[in-house]
């Protein structure tokens, strides 16, 4: 082999070539590993939200859970247990002497007391689990709802159902959590909206139910980007356990729009 | 001149050869617990370091050593197919692999084979071999960019290395496999040729060490 110089053209081959293929190389391999750092910690991010909106979902399930509890315990305080310790007061002050000479009947009295703890008793039975919806369905169970209401606060609360067979095919779980939202959604109109009118309108979508309820009040500022309070969070809660969806619509002076979809067949989503 | 083809010699023959003996030595103390590719990488490494050895032996009794060549080439070919195929487990690139990979065994061999082919330098088969490899381990980045749930574990991070190592060693010495298949008559581009291959195997040990050491079953 003979020994001469370097040929420059050779070596620029060599050079060109092997730097050349090195450097896109190692672009490939960069550009990969920088594409599959970003997807991982999109993915971890999306995983936080997702734990935080289901950690949320829950505090929100447990908080209500305890002002229900604190709620019965306040009307099982103030009514059925101040009315019968009047009554035992009153049973121990009961002298049929001294009633027999004063021509008084007490025991009208007491079963007018009793009766008023029996009414008592049943109304938060009543508001605890609603008898009708068992029994007649979920569009009776409303109504009655509505009715009660509408009388007592003096709104006009209407309910219009456009599928009444289908909504009798909802499960009982799925009728009660839409019952529940229904009322949690009643409840904050009147608290917070000032309105004048509510409705209820049920439809069917295919193998779903639809339940838009709308008020024309004050509506909720900040629009659909309004901080969730703990009310739309057991919304929320309990449309995502019965596999359903929602739609909010509302802004200053838009009034309320909410706008559930929900299965008809079992699919509870147990989060 | 002299000085620098003593050092070329040292380079080539006793550095970077023994340089391989440590992924070796990581992926043997591991090898229980490596996957299957992993374990495949491991013999590679072994066949590599073995057949160094071998070739730095009968080139220091000046023995003609490019038979060890065509065997490495051979066997070189049958680990890393191996490996691509524990990881394209199913699809169109396992398939294109095998069809592959099967053709050029038989090119290898008919191409050692013929008439005095085997105490010259396997250009061909070599230059082959690194397209075949260098697609295979830009189809591992294209497939695991795909898929979408793909998830990064410690095991997927060495493959990572793994496949890294193997498209920077082939994607670099392609070229020099080609030039290799000109008439060479400069010993100076002959011992550049060499040490530039040398220095890429050499990246190419670092990464598998790497990929071995930070491997976590």
């Amino acid at each position: 082999m003979e020994v001469q110089s370097l040929d420059g053209r050779t070596l620029s081959i060599i050079l060109l070539g092997s730097g050349g293929a090195l450097l896109l190389s190692v672009s490939v391999i960069l550009f990969f590993i920088r594409y599959q750092r970003k997807t991982q910690l999109q993915k971890e991010q999306l995983l936080k939200a997702e734990l935080a909106f289901k950690q949320q979902l829950l505090y929100a399930n447990i908080r209500s859970q305890e002002e229900e509890r604190v709620r019965l315990s306040k009307e099982l305080h103030d009514h059925v247990g101040s009315t019968l310790s009047v009554l035992r007061f009153m049973i121990d002050q009961f002298d049929p002497v001294f009633s027999k000479q004063a021509g008084q009947d007490p025991l009208n009295t007491y079963k007018e007391m009793m009766d008023g703890v029996i009414d008592d008793v049943r109304h938060i039975s009543h508001a605890m689990a609603p008898p009708g919806l068992a029994l007649w369905g979920l569009q009776e169970a409303v109504s009655a709802l509505c009715e009660k209401i509408g009388r007592s606060s003096g709104k006009d609360i209407s309910v219009i159902c456009k599928a009444p067979e289908l909504v009798k095919q909802l499960p009982f779980d799925h009728a009660l959590a839409l019952y529940r939202v229904i009322q949690e959604l009643i409840t904050n109109t009147l608290k917070h909206a000032s309105a004048k009118t509510m409705t209820v309108v049920m439809d069917s979508e295919g193998d779903r139910i639809s339940v838009v309820y709308s008020d024309d009040g004050v509506g909720a500022a900040g629009g659909l980007n309004t901080t969730k309070g703990t009310g739309i969070q057991n919304i929320e809660n309990r449309l995502l356990m019965i596999g359903g969806t929602h739609r909010i619509k509302t802004g200053p002076g838009q009034g309320f729009v909410l706008a559930m979809h929900v299965p008809v067949t079992p699919n509870i989503n147990k989060t | 001149m002299s000085s620098i083809k003593d050092l070329s010699i040292v380079y080539i023959g006793y550095v970077v050869p023994f340089s391989g003996m440590i992924p070796l030595g990581i992926g043997l103390y591991k090898f229980r617990s490596l996957e299957p590719g992993l374990r495949v990488i491991v013999c590679y490494l072994l066949l590599s370091v073995a057949c160094s050895i071998a070739g730095s032996v009968l080139a220091s009794q000046n023995i003609n050593n490019m038979p060890v060549a065509h065997v490495y080439t051979f066997l070189e070919l049958i680990l890393l197919s191996a490996f691509y195929m524990s990881i394209f487990r199913q699809g169109f690139f396992r398939y294109l692999i095998t069809l592959l990979s099967m053709a050029l065994l038989v090119f290898l061999a008919a191409d050692t084979l013929l008439p005095g082919r085997i105490y010259r330098f396997n250009n061909n088969g070599k230059s082959l071999e690194a397209l075949l490899f260098i697609l295979c381990s830009v189809g591992y980045f294209i497939s695991a960019l795909d898929h979408t749930d793909h998830k990064v574990t410690k095991s997927s991070r060495a493959l990572t290395y793994i496949n890294a190592g193997l498209l920077l060693y082939f994607s670099s010495s392609l070229i020099l496999f080609i030039i290799n298949t000109i008439d060479v008559r400069y010993v100076s581009i002959s011992i550049l040729v060499w040490d530039m291959h040398a220095s890429f195997l050499l990246l190419m040990f670092v990464l598998f060490s790497r990929a071995l050491w930070k491997y976590k079953a």
